[in-house]
């Protein structure tokens, strides 16, 4: 009996953590939609989510001007579509979703402006790794942090959501629009692909 | 819970890659000092900007940047006092409004009467009106067999001929057919003709003595 309790406590635990995050993230979306509360609660927004996404979009983009300036778009982005956000998904995960797609579609104009192929794409971006001032090549966080660039982009966003996000399958199914079949397809692959790196690094 | 979760990963991981398993998933980047600290304010200075489409001078920057270093006033004099003492002057004489006669409307109407009148007038007494009537008095007394059998062959084999060409209504009339009905009132008695035509006239017909 005291064994079945436990469990029930931790579920119960995760459904009310869940619930309140719910209710929070509803009440910012309510106030931003009343003009009197709306720049308030915008604030309140930008400052409860700016470091998740902005570490988030750093991992796709490597540095901090270019992190800066696609987390500022993605945040425009919110104060422009918040009044008319569903809520037929969290809050949370709509975040996410334009903070990807914003990374994406960054990743896309460099490789337009510069007329690289993907294995270039790589390279420029493990470059800009070791260009980091605190870059030690001893250190297994930064290889992991350049092997990550070797991923496709796709792959490296799921890898990056699970491991550093530690975000469930299907919440990355709404951020992503893939089925989590896929999604655990794509990290197991990711993973394997890290760990050989890594490996022979 | 978070510490439930981060154990299910960590398994997860470890099945799949137990290198990258062990490895501290803390970021090794590095942030300005206090970059989250004031970031929420840039952002909604930000966006306030775009809202109300201030152009905060990085385009002209890109284009022209010396037009951003001068001054924006007006370069221009005024004389002094110019708006406490500027005043809208509105014209006093209002223009006249001409009405028109009211003797010259109603000749207008009447005139356009007249006019409608004698268009009607005219158009009634030019219709002609022959085909309208039907004396069916004058046709009631005639005994139809015995004038048919009074009729000559080349009266009627003229008439047949005449008949066929008619135009009845656009359509095209078989020839069979018509020496059909042409059987079928043969066969019709006086009394049954004068009685359709009773049914069907205007007038109430009497029979011929």
């Amino acid at each position: 009996m005291v064994g079945l309790i436990k469990p029930f406590e931790y579920l119960l635990v995760i459904i009310l953590q869940n619930s309140l995050m719910f209710i929070e993230d509803q009440a910012l979306v309510v106030q931003f939609k009343s003009a009197s509360t709306k720049e308030a609660a915008y604030t309140n927004l930008v400052k409860k989510y700016q470091e998740k996404l902005y570490w988030h979009i750093r991992r796709m983009v490597v540095e901090h001007e270019d992190a800066n300036d696609v987390l500022q778009n993605t945040f425009i982005k919110v104060w422009n579509g918040l009044a008319s956000f569903r809520e037929d998904s969290q809050l949370y995960t709509w975040l996410y979703r334009i903070a990807t797609n914003e990374c994406l579609t960054f990743i896309e104009q460099i490789k337009r402006k510069s007329v690289i192929n993907f294995d270039d794409i790589a390279e420029d971006f493990s470059n800009k790794v070791k260009a980091d001032a605190n870059f030690d090549a001893n250190r297994l966080e930064w290889k992991l942090q350049v092997a990550i660039q070797q991923l496709p982009e796709k792959q490296r966003v799921v890898f990056n959501l699970r491991y550093y996000d530690e975000m469930p399958y299907e919440e990355m199914s709404q951020v992503l629009d893939t089925s989590v079949g896929a999604l655990k397809a794509s990290y197991h692959h990711a993973a394997k692909k890290i760990e050989e790196f890594i490996k022979n690094s | 819970m978070k510490m439930n979760q981060k154990n299910t990963l960590l398994v997860e991981l470890k099945s799949i890659a137990p290198m990258v398993a062990s490895i501290n998933n803390k970021m090794p980047q590095q942030l300005p000092l206090g970059y989250f600290e004031t970031f929420a304010e840039k952002i909604l200075v930000l966006v306030k900007q775009q809202s109300e489409g201030i152009n905060d001078g990085n385009e002209l920057n890109d284009i022209a940047p010396l037009l951003n270093q001068l001054s924006r006033k007006p370069v221009q004099s005024l004389p002094q006092g110019y708006f406490e003492s500027f005043s809208l002057s509105l014209p006093k004489q209002q223009s006249t409004v001409v009405k028109m006669p009211l003797m010259r409307k109603w000749m207008t109407y009447a005139s356009a009467a007249i006019v409608a009148s004698i268009l009607v007038t005219v158009g009634f007494l030019y219709t002609d009106k022959s085909n309208l009537s039907f004396d069916y008095e004058q046709y009631s007394k005639i005994n139809i067999s015995s004038a048919i059998n009074n009729l000559s062959e080349d009266e009627l084999v003229n008439y047949l001929n005449s008949a066929s060409s008619l135009n009845v209504s656009n359509a095209t009339i078989d020839a069979e057919l018509i020496n059909e009905y042409e059987g079928n009132f043969r066969n019709i008695e006086d009394d049954e003709m004068l009685q359709y035509l009773n049914e069907n006239g205007e007038k109430p017909i009497k029979k011929a003595s």
